[in-house]
């Protein structure tokens, strides 16, 4: 079987497995708590113009940090450690490993089917933020181009992260205590680091792709803060060939490690 | 006849734990029983040989090719599992139309083997409903659906028949044998003497992870001569017939049953010469026997015997 052929089969079986599945509506759930808190405030708003909650604020200080430095990088970890781990914990991949297909296509087409999930989770909770910061009175034109170059790069962080995190899930069986730490620790402290050490993060290159704040009282400020941004070409470059890089090593990792089942003897 | 599968001085250990240990075989086709105790030896030898695992030392080949990451040979393998490996929220139906998808049949195609495995393993009827509702055999039958549904040369089954209803034993031994029949070779790997008996005579046995021996049950017999064989003779003239063979230099012990005065059982360590003596004398002093059994010819005694219980 060739490897597109058996990465379509892969992809389509997962995602349909996984769109309906418990562990999705749960991640789901998790990425719409923002939205609700988002229109809590906007109904105070709307109801309350003196006071001093504004929906626009709260989302540009707290939800697009939210999305973008946790919730993304938690999704890409819990999905991208899953890849392999869980045909390790559940003995499926047996059903896999046994089939003639090529075995990098199992890594392709879960991760495909997993991005898509993930993005669709994601993108939808930015969506209806969006929309709800926009519903205005006054008719305010809503900064449609920022927001989609936010989108864009919140699906780039997210196929980043969750390459990274399947090249640790196809060589560590408990990938997910070093994918955590990996997100709280190196890429929290480090990107702080001046001079190259920073590049050393992929949240470096992800935030060297925001659109760069104009004044301080944008209400993108605090996310976008960068301490030496890239450029715009050289971090797509970056980011591309190290999701490239990512790929390919767990594909060449699966296909020559052999992983023992519980059962195994 | 050419050995499908060929494994030369096969050894496969995890850390410190001996998995399989310099294993030469080679294995023609026909049913072969892969006997030994639970943490034999027994799934680890069916992992190297179905591509799973890579051998420490030694070389396993299957039709010839090397075998670990040789995707292309797995269209010719079938493997079924000891234990459950489902994905949860699926169908039967949906489990096993996509390992006949990821055989690389057209959609059309793997719905026919796909359905055609499920009625061969009779759940047809349940095949829409979640494969976590289904029983133990249940399970058990649908991972041999979905071993069977690209109908290939060569199939490894561990433990097939756990937890499954005796008539489906039936159903299922009736599969494998029909498999035999066709010309193809299935390896079964049980720890239950009387499943693999009910299969094959044909056996390799496997303890502490080597081959202890192979070979039908009475080749393997052979090999332990010095293993006493007991023969139980029924006919009305007990004593003569003790009477006549005591002095033979192969018997080693004679018992009478006090439950059954028309019976007396033998031990022997040379069975074939026992039973040209046997024969002779009953023709020659006109002995009436109604029934000769060998108790303890079954492979329970064989595997006690080699095991050293």
């Amino acid at each position: 079987m060739s490897l597109t052929a058996a990465f379509k089969e892969i992809f389509v079986f997962f995602f349909k497995q996984d769109v309906k599945s418990k562990r999705t509506k749960i991640f789901l759930f998790f990425s719409l708590i923002p939205v609700l808190i988002l229109l809590i405030a906007k109904i105070v708003e709307l109801n309350n113009p003196a006071a001093d909650v504004l929906a626009a604020k709260i989302f540009s200080r707290v939800i697009l940090v939210v999305y973008i430095q946790l919730l993304i990088p938690i999704l890409a970890l819990l999905f991208g450690s899953l890849i392999v781990n869980e045909e390790v914990d559940n003995k499926t991949l047996v059903f896999l490993t046994t089939s003639p297909i090529p075995k990098p296509a199992v890594i392709l087409g879960k991760y495909a089917a997993y991005i898509l999930l993930s993005a669709i989770i994601v993108n939808l909770g930015l969506l209806l933020c969006f929309l709800i910061v926009n519903i205005s009175p006054s008719g305010q034109a809503p900064q449609v181009r920022e927001f989609l170059s936010y989108l864009g790069v919140g699906t780039l962080a997210l196929v980043t992260y969750t390459a990274f995190f399947t090249l640790l899930g196809t060589l560590f069986k408990k990938s997910m205590v070093l994918g955590i730490l990996f997100i709280f620790g190196w890429e929290n402290v480090v990107q702080y680091f001046p001079g190259t050490t920073q590049k050393f993060t992929i949240i470096h290159w992800i935030k060297s792709l925001l659109p760069a704040a104009s004044d301080g009282g944008s209400f993108l400020r605090f996310l976008v803060f960068r301490l030496e941004p890239s450029s715009t070409a050289e971090s797509l470059i970056v980011l591309m060939l190290f999701i490239a890089a990512a790929l390919v090593a767990s594909s060449l990792i699966f296909q020559n490690k052999e992983y023992l089942l519980s059962d195994t003897v | 006849m050419k050995p499908v599968i060929k494994a030369e001085n096969l050894s496969k250990w995890y850390g410190n734990v001996l998995g399989i240990s310099d294993i030469s075989l080679e294995i023609t086709p026909g049913i072969k029983g892969l006997l030994g105790p639970n943490g034999a030896g027994k799934s680890t030898f069916l992992k190297v040989i179905s591509g799973q695992l890579k051998p420490n030392i030694g070389t396993i080949t299957l039709r010839g090719e090397p075998v670990f990451s040789n995707q292309r040979l797995f269209s010719h393998t079938g493997f079924c599992p000891e234990h459950e490996c489902y994905y949860k929220g699926n169908t039967g139906w949906q489990q096993v139309l996509f390992r006949a998808k990821l055989q690389g049949f057209s959609p059309k195609e793997a719905a026919e083997k796909a359905g055609f495995a499920i009625s061969r393993v009779g759940l047809l009827e349940s095949k829409d409903r979640l494969i976590r509702e289904y029983s133990l055999g249940m399970k058990q039958r649908l991972k041999l659906a979905a071993s069977i549904v690209h109908e290939p040369d060569i199939l490894m089954l561990d433990e097939p028949l756990r937890g499954v209803d005796p008539l489906w034993r039936v159903n299922i031994i009736q599969i494998i044998k029909e498999y035999e029949k066709e010309g193809k070779t299935v390896i079964v790997a049980s720890h239950i003497l009387p499943e693999i008996e009910a299969m094959t005579n044909s056996i390799i046995l496997i303890h502490q992870g080597k081959i202890f021996a192979q070979g039908d049950i009475q080749y393997i017999r052979s090999l332990m001569d010095s293993h006493p064989h007991m023969i139980s003779v029924g006919c009305s003239q007990t004593r003569k017939l003790a009477g006549l063979m005591i002095d033979s230099d192969y018997i080693t012990d004679i018992r009478f049953h006090q439950e059954d005065q028309q019976k007396v059982t033998f031990k022997t360590n040379k069975r074939d010469q026992f039973f040209d003596l046997l024969n002779r004398l009953i023709v020659e002093h006109d002995v009436e026997v109604t029934e000769i059994t060998s108790p303890d010819d079954n492979l329970q005694a064989v595997f006690d015997y080699l095991i050293g219980r």
